[in-house]
Formats: structure tokens, sequence, C-alpha cells
């Protein structure tokens, strides 16, 4: 207990630096930073931390999205991407091309995308610096913490009460597809020196910004993206009640997933606990939970765990966990055995051995993530929204 | 007992990993900006040059207010022509161009034009140029000296370099054509947001132009004339007097009618070279690119130079110190609003902060709404964040910025006042005194997190302006080194280079006698601009 309430006040402490005082101390900044606190207090308190965590995915894919269009509207005066912008360098990086452009940069020296090099908070440096960090960290919670986009698929996926559409039985031929595109999008890369994925698939064209339809190719392109965009944001979420651009189309989700290994938290299936009821299956929004992954008791989700912790809230029988990715070694080799629930005596160790649990550390650190990468967006969103309401009733001479 | 020291090892090891993905997490973004630049030394990004124009072969700076011709010239009184808007600054050629993705053309060749100023509305862009390229490829027989169109400019081309290819760009159409005069192709023309920049995309698609791709040297002739539809060339004619359908301070019928030609020295002995007896236009000389073989020039340094500018600079530093430290003394008594607000001054000069805060609180009791006493506390208080926990360093620049934005805001309107001739010396002050103490702030805040870079540049560019107007060299000199900091800061390099070449144009018109009569704060002022721009190998 006091373990989580001395989390609590540096959570506090972090959002009233980052929400708060870097944006002036406005009310909407409180207001924004009232709300961040409830929901980490409610993701610490709560045995439903997943529930919290994708309300504030919601919220901030949302808030992100108004953010971004309407300083494009502010600066442009369209979603369109301008010719100015394009040949300036001046169009945003975002974190979905980054694996696009990793081998080109080996081969020629240059990024394949005409962004700003540094200076701004969309600049290819500090997206990279961004990365570097979500991997060796949280590694692909980044997906379901921090990303941007991530929250319309929750949000979209929890329109609907039941799926209508199974995909646990093909887990294994959605990673299969995934990891295929992927590798197809770094041959095309690689092969046009372009970010194929950017200039052709990227369903958030829809939501940030978008090339403007002037020739055929455009046509297409616009075509795809709306299709995507409805396919797997918006319809497949609903009938399936998973994230389906994340889990099957995004280079960055595909690219985090080989990169996890290195990053400093797994989840743990205990066998010995499991009693193969598939729940943590059928609620895994990534498909990272087969039905083999129980059956053959391997112990861990599949590659592709986004650490999101729907599974560990759902097992009726506890058996899942977050653990460091070091614990079950260094258990070992300490001698020391990690089904040993006992609660220490010595009060200061027990503090300790409770502030250290994985999953308080990993929720910690990956809210510490959407925190510090939502709060000017949320703001200025949250600040955008007021403005036009009271316009609204302004207008409405209320 | 080894349980329990394994315990505590596992423990302990669990704690510091919790601590590296916290600390890593927040200190990524706290010390973005450091390890932006620690990632780019290793790095060294840079975008495909396909997307971006194409790798940069020639960046020719053109001096500033030069947009007279041959010296007399004025623009005409028509609205859309705002001052500085036909002031050609930097002239930028890129590689041609094959193979690029995502883009109108696969093949092309960009040039670029910046102007000192841009539109005077963002909203109603105004296009109001006319500029001619003349180009001649070294090696390629034959070739025209006498312009596109005839009556349009008024001037005629070396012999040496006579041209092969002429783009044409009025208002937001362009075309190429080629000696015969027969229109090649049309090519793209894309304005800059602000309308300062103007960029030309040249298709590369007819095999005409397919020899550009294997030339390396050629010559160019860049003239900016006043955009008319109507008129020969689309070039606004030149009147003895301007109006709004024509250009002011015409002194011959043979006079060239153009504002600005690319040449980095003099323009105006070349553009009045004409011969009213012989009929004779004035002829214009080219400037030199190199298409291959493009090596970056960075000019010898002499550290022995650097050490003795350093040395020279410390020791007036040490003499400014001692004298200041006098004068202190001296004021010790002083009860004088104008006294008091020096004491302040030196006490802010000598590096004691807290007694320079105080005397300034102590002044702005009195004179709550005193913006030069508003800007210099704003300064203190951003600058009590320096060595501060980062919570209360960011607190000190947002308290520091409540002030120098409400300078700011109180001073607002002194430029036009001054240009109309209104403006009092006390309001030009205050006006600088704001403008620079928010510059200044601007430039030390990590542009990361506070994104203040840009304002930084607008605010040293109108205390440049101001200083300008008021015959201020080294302050405007200065200003315009320290706008070029903020645009580094803001990552736009090219933009940088120009303004850091005003600064040592400016800097080059100061004379010796001049600096004689120079105060010991000037002079230890000219001094630190003098070795920024010897480090960079902008003066000598």
């Amino acid at each position: 207990m006091s373990a989580k309430l001395v989390l609590t006040a540096f959570m506090a402490y972090i959002i009233y630096f980052f929400t708060i005082s870097l944006q002036s101390n406005s009310v909407l900044a409180w207001v924004y930073g009232a709300f961040l606190l409830y929901l980490f207090v409610m993701m610490l308190f709560s045995k439903n931390a997943n529930k919290y965590r994708r309300l504030f995915q919601l919220v901030f894919a949302v808030l992100f999205t108004v953010s971004f269009v309407g300083n494009l509207y502010d600066e442009r005066g369209s979603m369109a991407i301008t010719q100015n912008a394009f040949y300036e360098s001046e169009i945003p990086f975002c974190h979905l091309v980054i694996p696009l452009t990793i081998i080109p940069y080996a081969l020629t020296k240059t990024i394949i995308f005409p962004a700003r090099i540094s200076g701004h908070y969309a600049s290819i440096l500090s997206m990279l610096i961004i990365w570097l960090t979500a991997t060796v960290t949280i590694g692909r919670g980044w997906c379901s913490w921090a990303c941007f986009y991530g929250g319309l698929e929750d949000g979209f996926s929890g329109l609907a009460k039941k799926s209508k559409i199974k995909l646990l039985p093909k887990n294994n031929e959605i990673r299969i597809f995934h990891f295929s595109f992927f590798a197809f999008l770094i041959l095309m890369s690689i092969a046009f020196l372009s970010s194929i994925f950017c200039q052709w698939f990227c369903p958030f064209k829809l939501i940030t910004e978008f090339t403007p339809i002037v020739d055929i190719p455009s046509l297409i392109a616009t075509f795809l993206f709306m299709s995507v965009f409805l396919i797997f944001i918006i319809v497949l979420p609903i009938l399936t009640k998973k994230r389906t651009q994340c889990s099957i189309l995004c280079p960055f989700g595909a690219m985090q997933s080989l990169l996890s290994p290195i990053s400093q938290f797994k989840i743990s299936i205990d066998t010995e606990k499991c009693t193969s009821c598939m729940k943590c299956a059928k609620a895994c929004p990534f498909s990272a939970i087969d039905i083999d992954t129980i059956i053959q008791k391997k112990g861990r989700p599949e590659l592709n765990c986004a650490l999101c912790g729907a599974c560990l809230d759902i097992c009726p029988e506890n058996a899942i966990h977050m653990e460091f990715s070091f614990t079950k070694k260094l258990a070992k080799k300490c001698g020391l055995s990690l089904s040993n629930k006992t609660k220490s005596k010595n009060k200061i160790a027990g503090f300790f051995k409770d502030l250290t649990q994985p999953k308080h550390a990993f929720v910690f650190s990956a809210y510490t993530f959407g925190v510090i990468i939502s709060s000017s967006l949320a703001t200025d969103g949250l600040r955008r929204i007021v403005s036009a309401f009271i316009r609204a009733l302004s207008l409405g001479g209320i | 007992m080894k349980a329990s020291l394994g315990k505590i090892i596992f423990i302990s090891i669990s704690f510091f990993a919790f601590i590296f993905c916290t600390l890593g997490i927040v200190s990524s973004f706290i010390f973005g900006e450091s390890l932006q630049q620690m990632l780019n030394s290793i790095l060294h990004l840079r975008i495909y040059e396909p997307y971006v124009g194409g790798k940069i072969v020639s960046s020719i700076f053109d001096p500033m207010y030069d947009d007279t011709g041959s010296g007399t010239l004025v623009y005409p009184s028509h609205t859309t022509f705002a001052e500085g808007n036909l002031d050609l600054v930097l002239y930028t050629v890129h590689e041609p161009v094959f193979n690029a993705a995502w883009q109108d053309f696969n093949e092309y060749w960009q040039l670029d034009f910046e102007f000192r100023t841009g539109f005077k509305n963002a909203d109603e862009p105004n296009y109001n140029k006319s500029i001619y390229v003349y180009i001649h490829l070294d090696g390629k027989i034959g070739g025209e000296t006498k312009t596109l169109f005839e009556q349009a400019e008024n001037i005629s081309f070396s012999q040496d370099h006579p041209w092969h290819y002429a783009l044409s760009i009025a208002g937001k159409e362009a075309a190429i054509f080629n000696s015969n005069r027969e229109k090649i192709d049309l090519a793209e023309v894309v304005y800059s947001s602000d309308g300062k920049k103007i960029i030309v995309r040249i298709p590369l698609r007819k095999k005409e132009l397919h020899c550009l791709y294997t030339v390396e040297t050629m010559h160019h002739y860049v003239l900016v004339g006043a955009y008319s539809a109507l008129d020969f060339g689309n070039i606004l004619p030149i009147e003895k007097r301007k109006s709004r359908t024509s250009g002011g301070g015409l002194v011959s019928r043979f006079a060239p009618k153009v504002y600005d030609v690319l040449y980095e020295k003099d323009q105006s002995q070349m553009l009045s070279s004409w011969n009213e007896d012989d009929f004779e236009l004035s002829i214009l000389y080219p400037v030199k690119i190199n298409m291959k073989n493009v090596q970056s020039r960075t000019p010898l340094i002499s550290q022995a130079k650097i050490k003795e500018i350093k040395d020279e600079k410390k020791l007036l530093e040490a003499l400014l110190y001692k004298q200041q430290s006098e004068r202190i003394q001296n004021l010790k008594n002083a009860s004088l609003d104008s006294e008091l607000n020096e004491r302040a001054l030196l006490f802010l000069h000598t590096g004691n902060k807290k007694e320079a805060e105080n005397q300034f609180k102590m002044l702005l009791e009195k004179d709550p709404n005193n913006p030069s006493y508003l800007a210099y506390i704003g300064s203190l208080e951003s600058m009590k964040g320096e060595n501060a926990a980062v919570i209360a360093a960011v607190d000190a620049v947002n308290k520091g910025y409540a002030y120098l934005d409400k300078a700011i805001q109180l001073t607002d309107g002194v430029l036009e006042k001054l240009k109309n001739g209104e403006a009092s010396e006390a309001e030009l002050l205050h006006r600088l005194n704001a403008l620079l103490n928010r510059g200044g702030n601007s430039q030390a805040v990590p542009n990361s997190v506070f994104l203040k870079a840009a304002q930084g540049v607008q605010d040293y560019l109108e205390a440049a302006e101001i200083a300008h107007i008021s015959g201020l060299q080294i302050l405007e000199a200065q200003c315009y080194w320290d706008a070029a900091i903020c645009l580094l800061l803001d990552d736009k390099k090219s933009e940088a280079g120009i303004w850091k070449r005003e600064a040592a144009r400016i800097f080059q018109q100061i004379s010796e006698s001049d600096l004689e009569n120079y105060s010991l704060e000037e002079r230890q002022e000219f001094l630190s601009l003098y070795l920024h721009l010897f480090e960079e190998g902008l003066a000598e």
C-alpha cells in the first residue's frame, strides 16, 4: 500500500511537471493533469488496469487528432500536404516510418522521408530518441501505452459487446502475414528509396494529413488509405474486438515485436496454475496468445505481445504476471524461488519489494511515457474543443 | 544468510531496472535537445536528396538592401509591393535529380530563391516578382547576349558567357526557353508559406534539357524585376516617379529595369554601365556554378588570431568591469530613477544578479508598467532557472516570460511609429530592451522544451530593423547574428547563413574611425561579434 502511495506521489510530480508546469499552468492543463492522475490511481489500486489504460489511450488519440488537425488548419488551411511543406522537409515524422528508413539509411546515409532533422517535436531525431528509449525500456509496450494512434482501435473495439468474427484460430496466420507484410514494406522501401507505407497504406492519413488528389496514383493512394482506415481501424476492430491494424499492418509494431527481447519487461504465464480456459487468448487485442501457446505450455505470449495487460486482468487463476526480462535468470543466480510469495518481515525490504514489483514498475514507466507524449498535444486538443464549444454557445446566443 | 543476500541483490537489481526505465524515459524528454545533438553527431542525418531538390551544389549570398537596381530605383507604389520584396538574398542551385519517388516529376532540376521579405499578408499572397535566370553552359557553343524578350529588363550579357537557356518566373508561372527563344517546358513554382522563398523545379523530361545532367560548370545571371502581367517580358516599367503601375527613380531610358541581380559585390557599378552615346545597354557578368566535384569550402582560420582577439576581449572586459565597479560606487547614494536604473544595469553587467533584481523590482514598484524594468526582471527571473532543479527551472522560465511578454505587449507598434518618424527616444529604448531581453531568453532556453527559437528570430530581426533605422551598426550586426543563432536552434541552417552574412556585411562597414569613438561597452560588443564572425571565416 505504501509503495503504491509513493508511486502515486511520483506520478503526480511527473504529471505536474510535464502536463501542467510546461503548459503554462493553464486551467485546462490542470483538468487534464487531474484526469491523468485519476487514471493512474485507478490503474494501481483497482484490479482492472487495462480498462483505465484503454480509456487513457482513447482520450489521447481523440485529443491528438483534434490538436494535429487543428494545427494543420492553422498553418496550412487544410489537411492536405502542401508542396512547400514537402519540398522544405516540413512533413511531421512519426514512429511508423522509422522501420522503413533504417536500411535505406544504412545504404545511402540519408533518411527517405522529407521531415525536419531536429528542433521540432515531430522531427526525425526527436522521434528516434523516443523510439530508442521505448525500445530499451517498455519495448512494444509503446503500442498499448503511448502510441497516439492506438487508442482509436481500442475505442472502436470496445463498441461491440461480443466479437462477431473469431480470430483466435487464425492468430498464427495473422502473425505470419504481419511479419511478411513488414518484410515486403522494407524491401519496397529499399527498392524505391521511398517510405512505401506512408505513400500508399498508412490509414492515419485520414486523421493527420494526406497528399491531395492530383493524378491517378494519388487517387489510388487516397482510396487505399481510406479503405484501410475503414476496414482496419473501424470495421474489423468492432467485429473482432482486436486491434487489427496494429496486429496486421503496422510496421512499427512488427519491428518492436522483433526488438522486444531488448526491453526490460515481459509477460509470463504460470503453466502450473493455468487451467487452459483461454480467456486470456480471447481477450488479447494483439492476437499474441494462441490456443497453441496455452496447450503447448509455452509459458509466455507470442513475440507480438504489446504488454497491454488485458490477460493479466482477466485471468481467473492469477496465472499471468508481468516480470522483468531478467527475472528468471537472476532469481536462479540469487538462489531464489519465484513461487515463494511470503511477505518480507523487514518493513523496508517489503516496501522495496512492493515498489519494484514488475507490474508496478511497468505501469509506472509505460504510463510516464504516455503522460509525457500526450501532455502538450492533449492539452492543445482540449483547448480547441473547449474554445469550439464556447464559440458554438456564443453563436447559438446562449 | 545467503538467501537474504540473494534477495537483497534481486530487489536491488529490480529497483535499478525500475529507476533506469523511469529516469530514462523522463530524461529522454528533458534532455531531448542534447540527446538529439549527440545522436546526430554519430548519425549525421540528412534527407534523401531527391525529396528536397537534390544535392546543393551552390549557395550564393547576395547582399541585402541592394534592391535599388543601379542605385536609384524605388518600388512601385502599388500596395502589393512590400519593402524588401524584390531584394534577393540567397540563390541556391541543386544537382539535377532523377528517379525521385513520391514527387510530381521524377526528373527535375531545382533552383531556390530567397528574398529579404515575403508576403505582406499570408492569407492574401502577392506574387509580385518577375525573375529571369539566364544560363550559360561552359563548353557549349552558340548562345545569345540579348534578353529573352525585347524591351523587358533593358540589359545585355557578357560576350564571354552568352546564355543557352533562360528561365522566366513571372508571378506563379515559370517556363524554360532555349536560346532560339522557343519554350521548352513549363516549370513548377512553389512559394514558401511566408513568401520569402521561391522553389522552382524544372522538369527534365525533354531531351533538350538532358545535357544539364552532365554539364560540369555553368554561369548564371539572375535578375529580379517587378511583375506585371501586361508589360514586355512581364516586367513592370520604371519611370522617373513611382506610381501604382511603374517603379520610380529612372535616370536614363537605357537604365536596367531590374531591382536586384545576383552579384556578391556591389551591383550598382555593373548595372549603371550603360552608354547613352553609343546606345549601349549595361552589360551583366554572371556567377560561376560548379555542378560536379563540389567540395565544401572551409576557410582556413588562424588560431593565433582567435587567441589574440580573445586576449584583447579579456583585457577589455577587465577594464570595463573596473570602470563599472567604480561607477557603482559613485552611484551609491543615487536617488534619481535614471541613476537607480543605471545602477541596476551595472549590477547586472557586473554579475551581481541579486542586487540588480532588487534594484529593478524597487523601480518597478514605482513604475509598474515600465517595459524596460519588466524586461530586465523577466530576464533575471528566467536566469534563476539556470542551475535550479528541473521543475523550478521551468517555473522560473515561465515566470520570466510573463514579464517579458508584458514588456513586448506594452511596446507594440513602436517600429511603425519609428518608420513614420513619431517614436520618441524613450519608446525606442523600451522596445529595444524588451526585444533584446526576450530574444536573449529565447536563445538561452532549450528549444525542444519551450519552442521559443522562432520567437527569438522575430524579436532579433525587429531589433535589427530598429537599429538599422537608428544607425546603430554594431547592434544591428549583433542582432542579425543572434537571429541566425536562433534559426540554427530551429534547424533552419540556410536562413541562418543569410543573417550571419548580413551581420558580417554590416560589421565590415564599421570603419576604424568609428571604432575610436566607441565606448568600452561598444568596443566589447564589437570584439565579441568579431570573434564570432572570425571563427566562422566571415571576417578578416
